[in-house]
Formats: structure tokens, sequence, C-alpha cells
């Protein structure tokens, strides 16, 4: 049964990500990359990582994504500008297919060590066991984490300012 | 641990180049910004992966902290694809070349 959700899952992120790389229309590839992302939710749900899940939906396809879409329908384009894919340059996807299939021929076959008896904690993804880890060791990185949105925070509206004219 | 970790590997491997072909192939700027966020998640559900490997939830609170990152980049880019907009009326990356040699 488990193989059954992880194959359903799988096809439905491949499939959203073949869309997001292949579609000419940049509208149907954000919203493909919704479903990727909410499928990748869901084998974190798979993983063990619930906590981790929510924050995924709530903040990359809840948030990021929205953004995503807000600047693609201000930019506007019309059909005519859309990417022509008769102008194929054939070296490049190429080479990146085959790395890429060589990475998962590797991947696939690789000898991943099972190390599982360290943590005796009984719900090891749930909020409860991050925010514990996350305040105590890695509280530093936590800090420097707000500091790196405020900062983008800052940098996005000076850049997307409309400039006066002086 | 029912699943063994290579099936997701395997498949944070698939979405990772599935991503990279994306990106180096597509002229739209903003496409290829999706591209980078694929390839941001499929390095994500690697580090979970190995996260739940060792049973610990550091691999988790990484990946966390790609997601903050992440967001924070995604509205610095998305604002200098709105000022390049504004500038040049084009989102085809071929035509920013201003600073070709």
């Amino acid at each position: 049964m488990d193989y059954v959700i992880f194959f359903l899952l799988s096809v439905v992120a491949l499939f959203g990500a073949l869309n997001v790389a292949f579609q000419r229309n940049p509208v149907v590839g954000a919203l493909n990359l919704i479903l990727t992302i909410l499928a990748i939710a869901g084998l974190y749900i798979t993983l063990n990582a619930d906590f981790l899940a929510a924050v995924q939906i709530i903040v990359y396809a809840g948030a990021i994504m929205i953004l995503f879409l807000f600047v693609i329908l201000l930019v506007n384009l019309d059909r005519e500008l859309w990417e022509d894919f008769s102008v194929f340059k054939l070296p490049t996807p190429i080479l990146g297919g085959l790395l890429g299939v060589t990475l998962v021929v590797l991947l696939i076959c690789a000898e991943v060590p099972v190390d599982p008896a360290q943590a005796a904690t009984p719900d090891p993804g749930s909020g409860k066991e991050v925010g514990r880890l996350l305040f105590t060791e890695y509280a530093f990185p936590f800090e420097v984490a707000s500091v790196i949105l405020f900062a983008g925070m800052i940098g996005a509206i000076v850049l997307a300012k409309k400039r006066r004219v002086e | 641990m029912e699943i063994a970790s290579n099936f997701y590997l395997g498949l944070g491997a698939l979405l990772f180049s599935i991503g990279m072909v994306g990106f180096l192939y597509r002229r739209n700027v903003i496409v290829m910004f999706m591209c980078i966020e694929l390839m941001l998640n499929a390095a994500n559900l690697t580090m979970v992966t190995f996260s739940r490997t060792h049973g610990l939830n550091h691999g988790t609170i990484y990946a966390l902290f790609v997601i903050v990152v992440a967001a924070a980049e995604v509205a610095v880019g998305l604002a200098i694809i709105i000022a390049l907009f504004r500038l040049k009326d084009t989102v085809n990356v071929d035509e920013f070349d201003e600073l070709k040699g």
C-alpha cells in the first residue's frame, strides 16, 4: 500500500515537473509547479516529516507560488511573445538529460546505510520535535533566517518601486 | 521504514534533472526561475530522505531553512524581473545582453 501511495505521488510530481519545464504558457507552468509542490508535501508525509509538509504547503504553495502568479499576470505576455520551440538547440537538453539519467541510475543502485536506532523520540517529524531542535541547537540559524527574510523584504520593495521622476 | 530510500533519492534526482534541463532550455525568465524552485524542492526531498534514514530531524530543519531562503530569494528575484521588464519590456533572457563583452 505504501508503494502505491509513493507511486501515485511521484507520478503526479513528475507530471507537474515536466509541465513546468516544457509548457509554453507560463501560467500553466506555475499551476503545475503548485501541483508538484503539493505532491512533494505528500511525499514528506510518507517520510514522516509532517511539520515540514504543512510548512511547505503554507509557505511554498501558498505564498511563493502566489507571488509567481502575480508577476506572471503583471507581465501579461501575448501568445505571440511566448517562446517558440521551433528554435531547437539540441546539445544542451540531451547532455542535461544524460546527466540526469546517470544521476538517477547511480542513486537508485546506491547502498544507503540504514541507521535508525539513534533517536528515541516517539514522533520525530512532528512540530514538537522540530521545535525542540530549532530552538536549542539551531537557534542561531533561526535568527539569521529572520534577518534574511527582513533583508529580502527590503530588497524587494526597493527594487520593484516605481522611480519618481525627479 | 517501509520504502527504501533509494526510490526517494531517484525521484529527487529525476526532479532535479528535469528542473536543470528546463532551466538551460527555456528563454522566459520567469519559467527559468520556476525551474530553479523545482531544483530546490528536489534537493529538499533528498535532505528529508536522509533525515529519515538517521531517524533524527536535522535534515528536516535544513529543508526548513532552504524554504525560508527560497522565499526571500523569490521575492528579490521577482522584484528584479519586474524592474527589468519595466526597463526593456521583455522577459526573453536572450535580450538582456548589455553586459556582453
